[in-house]
């Protein structure tokens, strides 16, 4: 009852993420009104990268964009229309292995589709995945071709910057059920296609681009013939370098608060509808209201918000497992199952979210808390992650005593939609079944991995064996934090360290120096 | 002494009166010899300079007057050769039950081309009465002009309730509207009453910078717009007026009392740049840069001499138009298929090669030269059009029979992005190139088109052609029309609705009925030729003089495929 209860207020906010704003955005995206100028929100004569140019095509029909930008850059070539729908692919043909990016009318909200999968960026610009017909017992790896890194369920959340940069450096997302594999998509041109989500996001500000990206200089750049700012008849403002930041995006943006996934429809597919945005949309209005502080909020306010919340949430669990032993079903599963998909798949009807009257006011209430403590929460992250990112850039690492590689300051990365989540079923406090099985899934399923450096270097490159190793790390770090403990090193799985063809086993590694004496002193 | 003396003396008077006197007479004579000799001498200059300059129609030695030769006959096969013109079949209601039993389709043809370069093609069309199930059909693409004609300006909406069209989908419009009326559908007070609403709309629509009509109209309003459907102009499309003109030749034709009205909206359009000396098509639009008009070649083998035919209706000479050359084959399926040679990446044109250029042609032209008003449906004098279309025909059954794909390809919208595709047969080097305008490939949006399987099963009587047949013709929603088509990767209905599609679909099942949609002229000389005779309008605006023999556009043949080509 009470687990049905739970899944009935997940429907329920998904129900609510359904606005008439978001159904109107999607008629008016259904036909040919796709053409109208306002929904032109980008300048196509403004480079992409280096090389892009503007170019006409020939329409038959009576609507259409009459101009389009092409280029390639990051190995993918690229088509744009000034309403942001574009294609990213390996070939100027643009004939296999796309990624599609489709934007909510008239807004810079877009994402990124290729075989099922979708990506799309969070209010906090964070890349996001969501994969359609997930079930709790799917597994997530990254494939090379030759071997395999398990991935953690949170793939599936707002992704930091380290997991961002794992996912868009290549290979296959490979989703498996039972050793059964469901999904093998090629993540080739994501590095790509995040950019340009951003870029657009941020109404073509160069500055949100990466660092190395291949950015024209202003003017002298542009192609000769190329619509000018004077020529922009988009409904927007006309295209210029907006120095806004996330937050102030958020605030400037025209579209209706709520994330992408509330706004977003492609083509006549159903909407996409995830729990994570309506946190957010949770967290703005109490924002809005006066309800919460942000930047001034203490640790001492923060941790006494998360006592009483653990004492209602363990009440909570209380009644849940209960209703649990009724019903002979684990139900904590398939709610984690749910926080972990950007769409969730309903096993319950509205009516029966209509009969949870008993504990709706009490979980109403923790969704606003939880809210609460996103918005407190995620300026923290936000710096805990350029903090992290500091430390990527300039290794700050403590060997332990089997070798291992361990981050100095683990703290936890997990972003505060998927923490909420987690508390709501009870998870903070022992990991859930699932994320035990993904931890030991992450031996055996890493059998290239474990494999004797001489063995894992004999058929692959060093480049490779060092990029996997790297790899390896980051993935690591992430789980670390994702535990919210360092892990005891005897736990972990052995570690690759980058290695050189030829180079001696970790084991047998010797300084040069202690090498030359030993064998000097042997000499001697 | 004396007397001899007065003799000499007489003698010596006379000499100077017989003098003078010899002198007048061989004067005179010689006066008169000079005159008549001038005489003779400029007889027969003047008959030389006949002999070697003869007078053109339309130089400054014309002595006809400008005004009269609007009032040459307009000449045709049945007047150049005394043939007898096709006579109009009546509307299907009007048919007397035994009309197809009197007039069977003969069963001893010589197939190939004839010596006068027609073509006979070795498959028949359908024809006969309309079935339960066609009318439906019919009645269902009729009603989507039922919903989506504008009140106000007689136009109707290319795309659902999206309220712009082009001159390409009123063309569909018209077709829709004549096979309505053919097919007993409307009746005349209602043919009539959108006929002139539309005609008189386009009397008075704006013409992109006085020139013609803009490729693009607001419905609702009759404006011109952009693409965006917003106030504005975005050029002229030379294959859209083509087509266009070719359903005004039929109305006009086939109903000779919209003559005058029609004349009156085509005569208001400048032609002086929509042709070169060499009789290319070509469209217009706006540099971005300086705004100033630019034109340039448009159309590509297939489309472009259905529409260069539109013009030739109307006494225009699109000789190099009308060509097939530049030409090459693509061996698809062991058929040569033709595509246009010009090479995309020098011309940034694509060379789409679908169904639905070869389908127009053969519905409503029967796949015959501009000047032919007598021979018979199995006889196509624009030969290699017809020979061609066979291929295209051919190399889509052969995909099916090799594949099992269902194949009936064409330019289509969808629903969704892109909203358009090219799923052609061939383009940009590829076969079963399914692209978007901007170039990306979009296997996804390959579908069996509704009017292309349509227009098929028209005029291919098949085995595979009754199969597209059965798998289109319930395809619609009785409140909107006829879907777009039928994706080929089960995805499904194409669900979206087109006055092109709905437009074709009634034009394929008038064909069904009636054969060739466009009918003979009967009537005397036409405004369009004499009007603006007093003043300098027709020399302006390239407005055409009727068409001699030697205006004709050229009946021509091509290299035949006599097997299979692996």
């Amino acid at each position: 009852m009470n687990s049905k209860k739970l899944r009935m207020l997940l429907i329920a906010s998904i129900i609510v993420a359904a606005t008439p704003t978001h159904q109107a955005a999607a008629q008016s995206n259904a036909g040919p009104e796709r053409f109208d100028s306002e929904n032109a929100v980008l300048d196509t004569s403004k480079p992409f990268a280096i090389g892009a140019t503007e170019a006409e095509q020939a329409i038959r029909g009576a609507f259409g964009w009459p101009v389009f930008q092409e280029g390639i850059v990051a190995g993918a070539y690229f088509r744009f229309d000034p309403d942001g729908y574009a294609r990213f692919g390996p070939s100027p043909r643009l004939d296999r292995d796309v990624w599609e990016v489709t934007c909510v009318a008239r807004t810079v909200i877009c994402a990124a589709n290729k075989m099922g999968v979708e990506v799309a960026l969070t209010d906090q610009g964070m890349m996001q995945m969501a994969i359609s017909g997930l079930t709790v017992q799917d597994t997530f790896f990254l494939s090379d071709g030759t071997s395999e890194l398990p991935l953690p369920p949170r793939v599936l959340e707002p992704l930091d910057d380290r997991l961002e940069a794992l996912l868009i450096s290549g290979g296959n997302l490979v989703v498996r059920r039972e050793n059964e594999t469901i999904h093998d998509i090629s993540l080739n041109g994501l590095g790509a296609v995040v950019p340009y989500l951003r870029w657009v996001a941020n109404k073509q500000d160069y500055s949100v681009l990466p660092v190395n990206w291949p950015i024209p200089n202003s003017g002298n750049q542009i192609s000769k013939g190329l619509t000018q700012v004077a020529d922009w008849n988009g409904n927007g403002a006309p295209p210029q370098n907006l120095q806004t930041s996330w937050a102030m995006r958020n605030q400037q943006n025209t579209a209706p608060s709520g994330g992408f996934d509330q706004q977003h429809q492609r083509g006549n597919q159903p909407v996409n509808v995830t729990i994570v945005p309506g946190l957010m949309g949770a967290t703005q209005s109490m924002q809005q209201a006066g309800l919460g502080s942000t930047g001034s909020a203490g640790g001492n306010e923060l941790n006494s918000e998360i006592s009483r919340l653990e004492g209602q949430i363990a009440q909570l669990q209380q009644a849940f497992n209960k209703d649990a032993e009724v019903a002979g079903t684990n139900s904590v599963g398939q709610l984690q199952s749910s926080s972990n998909q950007m769409t969730p798949t309903p096993q319950a009807t509205p009516s029966d979210a209509m009969g949870s009257d008993s504990l709706r006011p009490y979980l109403e209430e923790i969704l606003v808390r939880l809210a609460w403590i996103q918005s407190v929460l995620q300026p923290i992250a936000h710096d805990h992650a350029q903090v992290s990112a500091a430390q990527s850039a300039a290794p700050h690492h403590s060997t332990s005593s089997s070798g291992v590689l361990q981050m100095a300051s683990p703290g936890q990365l997990e972003t505060m939609p998927s923490i909420a989540l987690n508390q709501i079923a009870g998870l903070t406090a022992a990991p859930s079944p699932l994320e035990h099985s993904q931890n030991n899934a992450l031996v055996p399923a890493m059998p290239s991995l474990q494999q004797s450096p001489v063995q894992a270097s004999a058929g692959i490159s060093p480049e490779l064996e060092m990029e996997k190793a790297l790899i390896e790390r980051i993935l690591l770090e992430l789980d670390e934090g994702q535990s919210g403990n360092a892990p005891q090193a005897a736990e972990l799985a052995p570690v690759v360290t980058p290695q050189i063809a030829g180079q001696a086993p970790q084991g047998e590694f010797k300084a040069i120096t202690d090498f030359l004496n030993e064998a000097m002193s042997s000499g001697g | 002494m004396e007397p001899s003396r007065n003799n000499k003396s007489k003698k010596n008077r006379g000499a100077p009166f017989l003098a003078t006197a010899l002198f007048l007479v061989v004067g005179t004579a010689v006066l008169a010899g000079a005159v008549s000799l001038g005489d003779y001498a400029k007889h027969i200059f003047r008959n030389k300079e006949f002999e070697t300059n003869p007078i053109i129609a339309g130089s400054e030695d014309d002595d006809l007057p400008m005004l009269m030769r609007g009032n040459l006959p307009t000449v045709t096969n049945s007047l150049s050769f005394g043939t007898k013109k096709r006579e109009r079949v009546p509307r299907m209601c009007e048919m007397p039950k035994n009309y197809y039993e009197k007039n069977p389709w003969p069963e001893d043809l010589v197939v190939g081309y004839q010596r006068d370069n027609s073509y006979v093609r070795p498959y028949r069309p359908n024809r006969g009465f309309l079935t339960e199930r066609e009318m439906a059909a019919a009645r269902v693409a009729w009603h989507y002009f039922e919903s989506f004609t504008q009140e106000n300006t007689g136009l109707a909406n290319s795309v659902g309730n999206y309220p712009s069209t082009t001159l390409w989908d009123t063309a569909s419009y018209i077709s829709g509207l004549v096979a309505a009326y053919e097919l007993c559908i409307i009746e005349k007070p209602e043919f009539d009453k959108r006929a002139y609403a539309l005609l008189t709309t386009f009397k008075t629509l704006k013409l992109f910078r006085r020139e013609m009509p803009n490729k693009v109209y607001q419905t609702k309003t009759g404006e011109q717009v952009d693409y965006t459907n917003k106030p504005g102009e975005v050029g002229y499309s030379a294959l859209d007026i083509g087509r266009f003109m070719v359903w005004m030749r039929i109305l006009k034709n086939r109903y000779p009392y919209l003559g005058n009205t029609i004349d009156s909206v085509l005569l208001r359009w400048d032609y002086s740049r929509i042709f070169d000396a060499d009789g290319l098509m070509y469209g217009a639009r706006i540099d971005k840069e300086t705004n100033e008009t630019l034109y340039d070649q448009e159309g590509r083998l297939g489309y472009e001499e259905y529409a260069a035919k539109g013009f030739a209706l109307w006494g225009f000479q699109p000789r190099l138009a009308h060509r097939a050359e530049p030409f090459l084959m693509a061996s698809i399926f062991g058929i040569q298929v033709p595509y246009d040679g010009r090479d995309p990446r020098v011309f940034h044109s694509q060379n789409y090669v679908v169904t639905e250029s070869y389908l127009l042609d053969g519905l409503e032209l029967n796949f015959d030269l501009p000047h032919d008003d007598t021979s018979p449906d199995w006889v196509h004098s624009d030969g290699w059009r017809a020979e061609f279309a066979d291929r295209i025909y051919q190399v889509q059954e052969n995909r099916y029979l090799r594949t099992g794909f269902m194949t009936a390809r064409s330019e289509h919208n969808v629903k969704g992005p892109p909203y358009f595709t090219y799923d052609t047969i061939f383009s940009d080097g590829y076969p079963w190139n399914t692209v978007t305008p901007r170039g990306d490939y979009a296997p996804d949006h390959a579908a069996i088109a509704s009017k292309a399987a349509l227009g098929i099963w028209s005029l291919w009587k098949t085995d595979y052609s009754g199969l597209l047949f059965d798998a289109i013709i319930d395809l619609y929603n009785p409140e909107s029309g006829m879907y777009e088509g039928l994706y080929e990767g089960g995805q499904g209905r194409v669900e979206i609705y087109t006055a092109n599609n709905n437009g074709i679909i009634l034009g394929s099942l008038l064909h069904k009925v009636q054969g060739k949609i466009l009918t003979p002229y009967n009537g005397p000389t036409e405004v369009w030729y004499t009007a603006f005779r007093d003043r300098d309008i027709r020399l302006v605006r390239n407005l055409p003089d009727p068409p001699q023999r030697e205006d004709w556009l050229p009946a021509l043949r091509h290299s035949t495929q006599l097997e299979l080509d692996y």
